[in-house]
């Protein structure tokens, strides 16, 4: 062979592997509503700017006639590329080769692009779409996961893991999307369980479906394992591109500072928030009308949407919000908003993103239900979490922070840097209500008209306590502010807060609730 | 935003309006147990029945075996009593929590 016939035999060997599972299997995966795990690469990443390795991986499995087996790729796809010009690691199991089934060499192509990830420092984004373990590897593919898992774990913290559920993902296989980042999955395509609707079926008699078991709506609202959902998955990659285009790209670099933009202003702020208490309200209008061009990207939208997590930008900056939601459960902390704010607080710290909380709650929310559900201990991660977290905090009380509510969500008391409050702020022990009813019980109970006495009480108890300056006479409340100045004391608290450094203590780690 | 449950939750004697959360709609309503039931700890098939109606039974004395994920699982009385009622015979499938005697 000449130097040009070498040439054209790579090229031609390449041609072969790059079929994947070969187009009668890639057919099929079309059929069934999938992109294939190349389309998929392509439309994550900037165009052309994918580099792969380990094209000519082999599996040396040999029991139950594997050995003579080829498996292109042996299922998995790995390489490099960038987003908006910046690099990421990405991996995509190849559904038709061999129904992406994980054998040992694709853990281990996994598991070579998670270490480059982690040494380079950039994020590594997983598009998983496999049967699950390749049985006939037996113990060597739970090897392979179990290697996987720990890196996961190691990167934690250090680069961004983002998981894209796209087809199946049972099993041991759940595990790893579980321990990374951010979950996203697409209607009618991304499937995750550890028990699949077979076994159900076999052991408890019960027929359910896969969508129905795990299905894309099922974790984005209940369960709260994924933390984007899209109806399609051009839609999902354009949601990937986006929140990296947010955080910053690994726990040092910080996410870069972009041209200060002023908010939409169609969002009038001083009118967004009634002033009775008892009355809902959408609080992602009050982020947007302090955010750059009023954009924020929310994080599991629809999972406990009685809390609002995402990110925005202040004056060119990115910050985390936290935000209680009156529209819904009246924006209490129940153990699902709990869970949901308390990792959100947590991935902030880890990546140095200051962190501005919109405080408006009642309290916990009340029910044996959610006492049986262990309420104490979900509860106390956010405390946990505000109180561990020490990049820039910053809390807005925009109307109700009554008892515990108001300590969790990152009061002066568990030290955050710059506590404001809106006029309409009422931060009291409980609502008037039922305060009134303890302290003026005697009263009430012996009054002529006890119905009256009570009404009055509690108005009393309105007029003195439910407003923003008792809490501001002890200093809790550095400033009271209008609504209309909310934005510019943010930027001015967030440059203040850019040099802050905490004194961290020398403890391996701490022991936070789970 | 999407249509959603309007509902009033209340905290500490005030009733706020809001909006319920598919998660929220979920939650099963809280009944005091009865003691006299027996419920299964474990889904499975009942592979056998140790007691018939009528017999008295006394704390730690086999009840029936359920098979789950191909274990048989000896399950015992947890008290003292005259079986009632036996709500299942063998080969039932049962799920966890389902009720399996009843005691008197």
């Amino acid at each position: 062979m000449n130097k040009n016939e070498k040439v054209d035999a790579l090229l031609h060997k390449r041609r072969d592997v790059m079929l994947g599972g070969g187009e009668k299997a890639i057919q099929k995966q079309k059929e069934s509503g999938k992109l294939t795990a190349r389309e998929r690469i392509d439309l994550l990443l900037d165009k052309g700017s994918f580099n792969e390795y380990d094209l000519f991986v082999q599996h040396d499995a040999r029991d139950f006639g594997m050995a003579e087996k080829v498996l292109n790729g042996d299922g998995v796809i790995i390489g490099t590329g960038t987003i908006d010009g910046k690099p990421v690691c990405v991996f995509a199991q190849d559904f038709t080769v061999v129904g992406g089934s994980l054998g040992y060499m694709h853990a281990k192509k996994i598991t070579k692009i998670q270490d480059v990830a982690m040494k380079m420092r950039v994020p590594c984004i997983g598009i998983n779409d496999s049967g699950g373990a390749r049985i006939q590897e037996g113990v060597s593919s739970l090897a392979g996961y179990g290697e996987i898992f720990y890196r996961n774990t190691q990167a934690s913290g250090v680069i961004p893991q983002i998981s894209v559920i796209l087809g199946p993902c049972a099993g041991g296989a759940v595990y790893s999307p579980a321990l990374t980042d951010y979950v996203f999955v697409v209607d009618k395509v991304s499937k995750m369980f550890i028990t699949g609707p077979e076994v159900i079926k076999t052991v408890l008699g019960e027929e359910i479906s896969q969508e129905d078991l795990g299905g894309a709506r099922v974790h984005s609202e209940i369960t709260g394992n994924a933390h984007f959902f899209a109806h399609n998955e051009e839609e999902c990659f354009l949601q990937i591109r986006k929140l990296l285009s947010f955080i910053p790209h690994n726990n040092k670099s910080g996410a870069g500072k972009l041209q200060s933009e002023k908010p939409e202003v169609n969002i009038d702020i001083n009118s967004v928030v009634p002033i009775d208490p008892t009355i809902p309200y959408d609080v992602r209008q009050v982020i947007k009308a302090v955010t750059d061009k009023s954009d924020f990207i929310e994080v599991m939208e629809k999972f406990a949407q009685n809390i609002v997590v995402g990110f925005g930008r202040i004056d060119g900056k990115t910050v985390g919000f936290i935000a209680n939601q009156p529209f819904y459960l009246a924006g209490v902390l129940d153990v699902n908003s709990s869970d949901k704010a308390a990792r959100f607080i947590r991935y902030c710290d880890a990546f140095n993103i200051p962190i501005v909380t919109l405080v408006d709650l009642p309290g916990y929310l009340p029910g044996v239900d959610q006492e049986h559900a262990g309420v104490i201990r979900h509860g106390a991660k956010v405390l946990y979490a505000y109180s561990e977290a020490t990049v820039p905090k910053i809390t807005v009380i925009l109307r109700k922070a009554y008892g515990g509510g108001y300590i969790a969500m990152s009061s002066r008391h568990l030290n955050a840097d710059f506590v404001y409050a809106w006029p309409t702020a009422e931060i009291a022990v409980m609502g008037p209500q039922g305060a009134a009813n303890i302290i003026f019980r005697k009263e009430i109970m012996e009054a002529e008209n006890p119905e009256d006495m009570r009404k009055q009480k509690v108005e009393e108890y309105k007029e003195r306590f439910a407003n923003p300056y008792v809490a501001a006479a002890k200093g809790y409340v550095d400033s009271v502010i209008e609504p209309a100045e909310t934005r510019g004391m943010l930027i001015h608290a967030l440059l203040l807060c850019e040099n802050k450094e905490e004194v961290k203590s020398d403890r391996k780690h701490g022991i936070p609730p789970f | 935003m999407e249509e959603q449950k309007k509902i009033i939750i209340k905290v500490d004697e005030s009733e706020y309006t809001t909006y319920s959360t598919p998660a929220y709609d979920r939650i099963p309503k809280w009944e005091h147990p009865d003691d006299r039931y027996i419920a299964a700890i474990i889904p499975g098939t009942i592979v056998g029945i140790s007691v018939k109606e009528g017999d008295a039974v006394s704390d730690g004395e086999p009840m029936l075996v359920i098979e789950a994920m191909k274990m048989n699982n000896q399950i015992k009385f947890g008290r003292s009593g005259i079986v009632d009622k036996i709500l299942v015979k063998p080969g039932d499938i049962v799920s966890k929590g389902q009720n399996l005697m009843i005691l008197k």
